[in-house]
């Protein structure tokens, strides 16, 4: 019986190592490959026809167009365009990681810290740069509200630089988690199943049930896939805005 | 081509209204929570803990390079505490993450909540 | 026993205080859920409070940890 936490183990395909570093082309490497792949066919193949009448796969690649482009006109009004691709970026390459996990035998890349902690910091770099190229060293006064007393300025500045950095923490730690939660609750129901069923008897018409559970967990999972990439992609939004008005 | 226009605009607009109904029948009563509080809910758990989390990292690093040991950690963890739960205030009003106090714009409750995130 | 293994011992006997703060914060949240299904009306109110005794409570978490941290990094 594989240990439920094996699944997350990065097995490399193809070794490479340039200059005393590990660059190998892993599993996980093949599946964000996957990704990019087939959000790009989605987008495009499915946009061919163009009707004004959508069919099936069409009407998927608008309804996601439209989340996003409604997330992004919410959060951050008529100047938003300029970042919708990005946030459209972000969040397809989370919902792929998450979705594309869900099949049998795949890998889920974003379970991994690493993935979730660069996306994460990418978002919070490109937030304090586009905060820092519009307002210059006035982007300093995000951290110090106005009609402030001046006695409690030094506390204040911490609170809020220290509520600003923990921003991508928190950010990529919440995705991180809840795939590896997801993910090993349903390899340990899917063990019970397999353990049951291997003795003989009562056991193998008591397998049933742990399948039954795993199956609804299935569903679970997927809600939970497209709710974290939803929440990814609106916090982005929200640090966008932040940096952009800086009240 | 344009019957099946005329066809498809009469099919949204029946849409949307049917929507309209339905959205005005599921909003009047104390229902489950809504997207919103689904949304919010999966929040919430990490906020605080993320920054205690550069509370002590910060703490422990002041310690390490003044030599303050144990004081650096026990102020940074405190403040590490006031961010983290000026995270989930401002989730829990409404004001998402801004950094920047600021007093809640709408009375609390549903107006506040709903300004936010509706994004369907 | 070594000096390590004395200290782990010690954050692990210094974070148990966190059994009340899980008993405490459930009380919390049990009473606020009943407060809103009786009277929906007051939720802005309750959940105002509750914010505050929230911090309340999980303050005396924070201080289980600190001394678990000063124990452990000390």
């Amino acid at each position: 019986m594989a240990s439920p936490l094996e699944q997350f183990v990065i097995k490399p395909l193809v070794p490479l190592n340039i200059g005393g570093y590990d660059v190998s082309f892993t599993q996980s490497s093949l599946w964000m490959a996957f990704a990019v792949i087939a959000a790009t066919l989605l987008m495009t193949l499915s946009m061919r026809s163009k009707s004004l009448v959508p069919n099936r796969w069409q009407n998927v690649t608008e309804m996601l167009y439209e989340f996003v482009a409604g997330m992004v006109h919410e959060a951050l009004g008529h100047e938003g365009r300029k970042y919708f691709a990005f946030v459209f970026s972000v969040f397809m390459i989370v919902l792929m990681g998450n979705m594309l996990g869900m099949i049998p035998y795949s890998f889920t890349y974003t379970s991994h810290i690493v993935v979730t902690g660069t996306l994460a910091l990418l978002v919070f770099l490109t937030a304090t740069a586009i905060g820092f190229i519009r307002h210059g060293l006035h982007f300093f006064t995000l951290f110090l509200p106005a009609g402030l007393p001046i006695v409690l300025a030094p506390l204040i500045i911490m609170i809020e630089v220290v509520s600003y950095l923990s921003r991508p923490i928190s950010l990529s730690v919440r995705l991180f988690a809840n795939m590896v939660a997801g993910h090993t609750m349903m390899k340990v129901f899917a063990g019970f199943s397999v353990m049951m069923a291997a003795s003989s008897g009562i056991g193998l018409v008591g397998s049933v049930l742990p399948l039954m559970i795993n199956t609804a967990l299935f569903g679970l999972e997927i809600l939970i896939a497209f709710i974290q990439a939803y929440v990814f992609a609106v916090l982005t939004c929200m640090y966008l805005k932040d940096a952009i008005e800086l009240h | 081509m344009s019957q099946k226009s005329d066809e498809l605009a009469r099919k949204i607009r029946d849409a949307q209204e049917r929507q309209r109904q339905m959205a005005a029948g599921g909003n009047d009563g104390s229902d489950e929570p809504g997207k919103d509080e689904k949304g919010k809910a999966f929040r919430a758990g990490t906020d605080l803990v993320a920054a205690l989390a550069v509370g002590i990292f910060l703490g422990y690093w002041t310690d390490r390079w003044l030599d303050t040991k144990p004081w650096g950690i026990v102020f940074f963890v405190f403040v590490g505490f006031a961010a983290g739960f000026l995270n989930i205030y401002r989730s829990q009003t409404g004001q998402d993450y801004k950094v920047g106090f600021k007093p809640p714009t709408a009375p609390k409750g549903d107006t506040a909540d709903n300004k936010t995130d509706t994004t369907d | 026993m070594d000096l390590q293994s004395a200290k782990m011992i010690g954050a692990a006997l210094a974070v148990l205080p966190l059994f009340g703060v899980g008993l405490g914060l459930g009380m919390l949240f049990s009473s606020i859920i009943n407060a809103i299904g009786r009277n929906p009306s007051v939720a802005g109110t309750v959940k105002g409070a509750g914010l505050l005794y929230f911090a309340l409570i999980e303050a005396t978490g924070l201080f289980a940890l600190l001394i678990a941290l000063i124990v452990l990094l000390g």
